[in-house]
């Protein structure tokens, strides 16, 4: 039995990491605003348009 | 009156009708210069996409104003309270600006940068309205980045109370985020490690499995108990102290049997134990917690007078006038109050007349006139030319704001009100604890080392879990669908209050009425094109709240032209001569002296108008009444006792009259505090009153009353402090609100009959002694989640039946 044992210490291990990068999440503010960030991933690749286009003219 | 070729001209940048002016510069038309700056700057600096990303791009730009500087804002002590953070070279601060409202606000802010190489990073919470930013101070200064935010119409809300108290980000929901995580991370590893023992492993191979799965839960128990469950321990303590039972204590009734019956199986025998029910428990408690903390961050419920002051006012020194903050004016200040702007503090009128609109003071509808040495009071809002004041009180200590002081503002709110749930749990937990005693008796008859098990299980069994959860969830749900009707509550316990409502009392001016537009009628022959332009270029002459609100009416379709011997009477009326035709209207008494014949007839009240000597008629200016007032006092008449309470005359108490029934009482001419006291004494007589107003001459009223409803034309503006907040349109929902509340706490109650079914049951097996973890672990679980999915479908169910699930904007389009 002492396998398991084994498994479950490392199965612990990986839920602790999860549990450890959740607070750190919390704490650093990424639950603060969960609107509008999807929004902002839209707008980035438009602007480096924009930037090119005005280069050109 | 509108021109409808003039109608359809959109302005590039804003969006709005061009209706006066129009710039045209093609392909691009704007309504104004300060739009077409915004166009050109942002069409300079690449940021053209801002009117590609989202068609609702629409700001209008705020007239610029040449002698408003933020200066001020420069000073030590007002920076240091504004900025985060700062290091001598960069500054970050966070300020709340309302006119965010979509993707290319959210884009246009995130880009300041590349129109202020001084401006560094920026990020936009569009649900929060706030924008928070980086710069370098040392070539920014605060006031300039203040100034550039209003140029391209994104005026900072910066309000009097952010000063004097700085705000912080609410931590309590990031806290309660991480009990919740903890929780659920401990609770899926017991379910884990137990899971052998649901299947009933451990004893068909007949060894036990491990000692490491054994003694691993207890461990896993402790930070939920030490910090996700912090809180339910904190807030037993207080209520044994104070010697009465909310619902806390029997959950840490559970939640002490529990681990003391599985430390003593896991402990003594080896035994799994019941620490999976026990995290579990904590688990869907803390869930419960969170869905009903929803957060109404872009609301303000607890806001008092100085939010709704501006931040700084114009102030007499050496040479001129210069901005300084509110918080510093003195006794003795010489003030400068322009057009539409707020008095700040009591002050002596050094100028030779003004006229003053007190509507949201005091509910007076109509502006007073005053003369030089007259007193104004702090929150009447000037209308007309700029006139000069002497402050006679510092801010804190004016008429307005010393209804502040009175007890209603200053106890705390917290205990006066037991919900459902504390109610029904002192029931709950005296028959628990009975039945626990009786059976470990009866235990202890026939064997008694079995007695004290017996206890602790009736106790682990009947943890009101359930019960606990199902008013969060079903006034949580409810507040959700009321908040998609633009009736937001400030938290669930308002839903409870709602339902026992018995005496609804309501304002007048700005409540039932529109607080800006007013209706303008004209009884009198109708007036031609050439008479209507010759009245309004006469009007644009005068700067009298009356005279705007003409020219307004009468409208302004060709260029305006100057008027010959125009002559204007303060308190009287004016007079003027466009083309020949000579245009007088005024007072009554005015056009008599005029010599207007036919006036000993006419009305004391509205606008006389006499054009080339002979009367025409009258304009009577009224407050328009908000559409739907009628439906809502007939739905409203029969089920609950209504009154009025308004701070203007009796004018319109026919029309009001009209709308209440003949039983409703109609009070008049109240001040503040009388609002306040008529509340107490409808209390006092065991009434359950709602109050429903507006301004800040209602907030004593809202305070003291069992539910205060704030409306608001916007709810991103200034509401007193209240529990309610109701934009405008939805006011016409109260009946449903009303409704909707009761029908909640009904559902409430349902669902109480049915966790205690499930505790009847699990009560039963546990003093038969027949309860196995095994069972515990099915058993709370389901009871839980039957109770969370039948509170919220019904709730959501109901909302439906009410018709609060449609939107109230796609409805007004539908009528």
């Amino acid at each position: 039995m002492s396998v398991l044992n084994l498994l479950i210490s490392l199965g612990l291990l990986v839920a602790l990491g999860f549990l450890g990068a959740f607070l750190w999440a919390v704490r650093s503010g990424q639950y603060d605003d969960t609107y509008t960030p999807s929004l902002r991933m839209l707008h980035d690749e438009d602007r480096v348009l924009t930037k090119e286009h005005q280069k050109t003219r | 009156m509108e021109d409808p070729t003039v109608d359809s001209i959109l302005c590039s940048h804003c969006g709005t009708a061009c209706s006066s002016t129009v710039i045209s510069e093609h392909p691009h038309v704007f309504c104004c210069h300060g739009c077409q700056s915004v166009h050109h700057l942002l069409h300079e600096n690449g940021l053209s996409n801002y009117y590609h990303i989202d068609e609702k791009a629409q700001i209008p730009i705020p007239k610029r104003d040449q002698h408003r500087s933020f200066e001020y804002l420069d000073k030590l002590e007002i920076r240091s309270r504004l900025i985060d953070f700062s290091d001598g070279h960069i500054a970050r601060i966070r300020l709340h600006i309302p006119s965010i409202h979509c993707a290319a606000c959210v884009w246009l802010l995130e880009h300041l940068y590349q129109l202020n190489p001084n401006i560094g990073e920026s990020q936009v919470n569009l649900i929060t309205k706030e924008l928070s930013l980086s710069f370098d101070e040392r070539t920014l200064k605060l006031s300039a980045l203040i100034e550039q935010l209003h140029t391209i119409g994104y005026p900072p809300d910066l309000q009097l109370n952010q000063l004097s108290n700085p705000s912080k980000p609410a931590a309590s929901l990031s806290r309660l985020t991480l009990q919740i995580g903890v929780a659920g991370f401990c609770f899926g590893n017991i379910m884990l490690l137990s899971f052998p023992h649901y299947l009933g492993l451990t004893e068909s191979s007949g060894q036990e499995i491990d000692t490491l799965a054994s003694y691993l839960p207890p461990l896993l128990t402790l930070p939920i108990l030490l910090f996700s469950a912090l809180d339910y321990w904190t807030a037993a303590l207080r209520n044994i102290k104070q010697r009465h039972i909310s619902i806390d204590v029997p959950i840490v009734m559970g939640i002490i049997a529990l681990f003391l019956e599985s430390s003593y199986l896991t402990f003594g025998s080896g035994n799994p134990g019941y620490w999976d029910s026990l995290a579990g428990l904590i688990f869907f408690l803390l869930c419960g917690k969170a869905f009903k903390q929803r957060t109404l961050d872009h609301l303000s419920f607890d806001r008092d007078f100085r939010a709704f002051f501006p931040l700084s006012v114009l102030r007499h020194h050496e040479n001129g006038f210069a901005s300084v903050a509110i918080s510093e004016i003195k006794q003795g200040d010489q003030l400068q109050i322009r057009n539409q702007e707020l008095i700040p503090a009591d002050a002596i009128l050094k100028s030779k007349s003004a006229a003053i609109d007190y509507s949201f003071v005091t509910g007076e509808a109509d502006p007073v006139q005053l003369s030089a040495d007259e007193t104004v009071y702090a929150g009447g809002k000037n209308l007309g030319p700029t006139i000069e004041l002497e402050t006679s009180k510092p801010v804190s200590e004016s008429y307005l704001t010393s209804l502040w002081n009175h007890h209603v503002f200053h106890e705390n709110p917290t205990f006066e009100f037991r919900n459902l749930t504390d109610r029904f749990s002192q029931y709950f937990t005296l028959s628990i604890l009975g039945i626990a005693l009786v059976s470990a008796c009866y235990w202890g008859l026939s064997d008694p080392s079995q007695s004290l098990r017996v206890f602790a299980s009736v106790l682990i069994v009947a943890c009101p879990c359930a019960l606990a959860l199902a008013a969060p969830f079903a006034s949580g749900t409810a507040l959700r669908f009321l908040g998609n009707a633009s009736i937001h509550l400030k938290n669930t316990r308002v839903v409870e209050q709602l339902a026992r409502i018995s005496t609804i009392v309501f304002d007048k001016t700005g409540t039932l009425t529109h607080a800006q537009a007013r209706s303008t009628e004209f009884s009198g022959a109708p007036l031609s094109r050439t008479e209507r332009h010759a009245i309004t270029s006469i009007a644009r002459h005068s700067a009298h709240p009356l005279s705007i609100t003409l020219h307004e009416f009468l409208g302004n379709d060709q260029e305006a032209e100057e008027p010959t011997a125009y002559q204007e009477l303060e308190g009287k009326g004016v007079s003027g001569e466009i083309d020949s035709t000579t245009v007088i209207y005024g007072s009554q008494d005015w056009l008599r002296e005029r010599g207007i014949p036919g006036m000993e007839n006419a009305s004391s009240q509205g606008i006389h108008l006499a054009i080339n000597g002979l009367y025409r008629g009258c304009f009577r200016i009224r407050p328009r009444y908000r559409r739907g007032i009628r439906e809502l006092m007939t739905q409203l008449k029969d089920n609950f006792e209504l009154r009025l309470a308004s701070g203007d005359t009796n004018r319109d108490q026919n029309t009001i009259r009209a709308f209440f029934g003949k039983k409703a009482e109609l009070s008049f001419n109240q001040n503040p505090y009388s609002k306040l006291q008529l509340i107490e004494e409808l209390q006092r007589n065991r009434a359950h009153v709602m109050f429903v107003g507006d301004g800040l001459n209602d907030a004593g009223a809202l305070k003291q009353a069992n539910v205060g409803i704030a409306v608001t034309e916007n709810t991103s503006h200034f509401s007193p402090a209240s529990d309610v907040i109701v934009s405008a349109p939805s006011l016409a929902r109260l009946p449903q609100l009303l409704q909707y509340s009761k029908a909640t706490v009904a559902i409430i109650k349902i669902s109480f009959v049915l966790s205690l079914a499930y505790n009847l049951i699990g009560v039963t097996l546990a003093a038969t002694g027949k309860l196995t973890p095994l069972l515990a672990a099915i058993l709370m679980p389901l009871s839980s989640i039957t109770i969370i999915a039948f509170s919220t479908s019904a709730t959501a169910w109901m909302a439906g039946r009410l018709n609060l699930t449609r939107n109230q904007a796609f409805e007004s389009e539908e009528q």
